[in-house]
């Protein structure tokens, strides 16, 4: 049975690494498993979808394993709902004819047998997809006059806003397809650390470092960028006591997740890198040391004295909403994107490279736990790609949609 | 709107008022005299590669000549000149230099064709191209007083083969550049 998982994931890896030079992903009949990150998810009591109708939206992997993937918020089918939401659908995409549909959990799934020490495996519902197509990109130092390049982008970060998982740990799944009229173009998934493991950033003040304490794995390395979190002075200042009497919930409840991927050699040679910005207003959750589970939950802040129908808070009813009810505003449905850089350095090739989980490691064959990468034979590296914000006018809410989200 | 303007200039350019009007004068120009003129007017610039923006880019034009006349009907000179626009908060330019030469097919006609060879360069902040340059144009004189002339033309330059570059290097390569330019000019001969 082993031996027959083993040719069929080969199989696999051969149907993937064909010589389009793009991912290829077969039907996911064929899966011969499931990943980690399949079937986790379970209805909860405002969450009218089974989940079988849940699990019947899924992607297979080049490994061979059924992956969850992007699905509607309701199900077209029977009307029901999942309560929670996963973006933008990523099938209007222009990339996403390459792509496929995205195995959310990837990364994860092969972080220990690529070599890492430890497990790190993510909800369900924070992965969050987010595309735009024909994006005008920026030059700087006068590029921006001579050149219009455009490019198409397909992403999915894993973004939970919700729980206490991302106030310390700082390893989180993103995959990132990129494709560009300077012929600039790369599809990397990666687990990638976002900032120093076991700390935040207080939202309000970046220069304030917040340590949370042991992250998840333990042995989580730190990363470049930062994960930007509210907490209670953010609160405090801004929604409680502001100085004006008026509180700002957008001020004061602003997540940005400021990842920096690079993808890496054996011999740490860069092969591409983006760093764009996640953000994310109506989180579910801010940081309260002094909270159950040190999480603080914003709706709570619209029944305090002088905030009760004031900003976010207006329109909601006066009885106490729990923090999971679909009525509350704070469920982290409106986010956007700035894309920022996207550098590629590989005008030699190969386009398929193969690295560990966390991008490193990048060999032309693969290994043992290998994810492979897609990288065009190019190299942009004598100037700044630079995307503009997408997203921000698209928000995700839709009925029965609640934190956690 | 611009479309219009352009169009408009281009009509009066190629569709010059009777010759009658604006013929010559009868005091032709002896071999080896001296003639300079100044120009002013507008052009439309544009670099053309894959990933070059594709508008064209309206800005003011001017430029300048001094040369010497191979014949009555031929001038012979140097020229230099330039072209700007602001695209955004980026300042675009393209400066020209070069040979250039007249030539009046008819001795009662104020119409002449232009021909020129010569460097063009083209600046936006870091981003700089720089390549052989041809023009070719036509234009009108119509005579003012004694020796000065008056006119109006329409000039085009055209450079390919060239990279354009930042200080890390070739940004794309190879890429053309075009710019077609309406002007007045006073000459004097």
């Amino acid at each position: 049975m082993k031996a027959t998982k083993t040719a069929l994931a080969c199989t696999f890896l051969l149907i993937a690494s064909c010589d389009t030079g793009d991912p290829v992903f077969p039907d996911v009949s064929l899966a011969i498993g499931d990943a980690v990150a399949f079937g986790v998810w379970a209805p909860g009591p405002q969450d009218t979808c089974s989940a079988e109708i849940h699990d019947s939206y899924a992607a297979l992997g080049p490994d061979g394993l059924r992956y969850p993937t992007w699905h509607p918020a309701v199900d077209p089918a029977t009307g029901c709902t999942f309560g929670h939401e996963h973006g933008r659908d990523p099938s209007g995409s222009d990339v996403y004819g390459l792509v496929g549909p995205i195995p959310f959990g990837y990364a994860n799934q092969h972080l220990e047998a690529g070599g890492f020490g430890a497990p790190r495996n993510e909800d369900h519902v924070g992965h969050k997809v987010e595309w735009e197509n024909d994006m005008l990109m920026r030059i700087d130092d006068g590029g921006g006059a001579a050149l219009a390049i455009e490019c198409d982008l397909l992403v999915k970060m894993h973004q939970g806003t919700h729980s206490p998982d991302a106030f310390a740990n700082n390893m989180h799944e993103v995959a990132y397809h990129v494709r560009c009229s300077d012929r600039t173009g790369f599809s990397i998934t990666v687990l990638t650390p976002i900032g120093t493991a076991g700390e935040l950033v207080a939202s309000c003040d970046r220069d304030r470092h917040i340590p949370i304490g042991t992250p998840n794995p333990p042995i989580s390395p730190d990363g470049g960028g930062k994960r930007a979190i509210p907490d209670a002075s953010c609160v405090q200042e801004q929604i409680l006591n502001p100085a004006d009497g008026r509180p700002r919930f957008d001020s004061a409840l602003r997540e940005s997740w400021e990842i920096s991927v690079s993808l890496r050699t054996t011999g740490n040679r860069s092969l591409a890198s983006f760093n764009p910005y996640f953000q994310v207003m109506d989180p579910s959750r801010f940081f309260d040391p002094n909270a159950s589970g040190t999480v603080g939950r914003p709706i709570d802040l619209c029944y305090r004295p002088g905030v009760q129908g004031e900003d976010r808070c207006e329109g909601l009813p006066l009885d106490t909403l729990s923090w999971d009810d679909p009525a509350s505003p704070f469920k982290g449905v409106r986010r956007f994107v700035d894309v920022n850089s996207n550098r590629i350095r590989n005008a030699e090739g190969p386009s398929v490279w193969y690295t560990d989980s966390l991008g490193k490691n990048g060999r032309t064959e693969p290994f043992p736990g290998s994810i492979r990468q897609w990288i065009g034979t190019h190299d942009n590296s004598n100037y700044d790609l630079h995307g503009p914000v997408i997203g921000r006018d698209r928000p995700y809410d839709a009925p029965g949609v609640h934190a956690p989200n | 709107m611009k479309a219009h303007r352009i169009s408009a200039l281009l009509v009066c350019a190629l569709f010059p008022m009777p010759s009658a009007a604006f013929a010559q004068s009868p005091d032709e120009p002896s071999p080896g005299g001296i003639w300079w003129e100044i120009s002013a007017g507008a052009g439309g610039m544009r670099l053309t590669c894959a990933i070059c923006d594709p508008t064209r880019e309206l800005g003011p034009a001017i430029s300048g000549a001094v040369g010497a006349y191979g014949s009555p009907r031929v001038r012979v000179g140097l020229e230099g000149g330039g072209w700007a626009n602001d695209d955004g908060d980026v300042r675009e330019s393209v400066y020209r230099a070069g040979l250039v030469a007249q030539l009046h097919p008819r001795p009662d006609s104020g119409l002449h064709l232009i021909g020129g060879l010569g460097w063009s360069g083209y600046r936006a902040e870091l981003f700089t191209y720089d390549a052989i340059r041809l023009t070719l144009g036509a234009g009108w004189d119509l005579p003012l007083t004694g020796d000065w002339v008056v006119g109006n033309r329409l000039l085009l330059d055209a450079a390919s083969f060239a990279s354009l570059k930042n200080d890390e290097g070739a940004i794309a390569s190879p890429v053309g550049l075009s710019v077609m330019t309406f002007g007045l000019y006073i000459r004097r001969r």
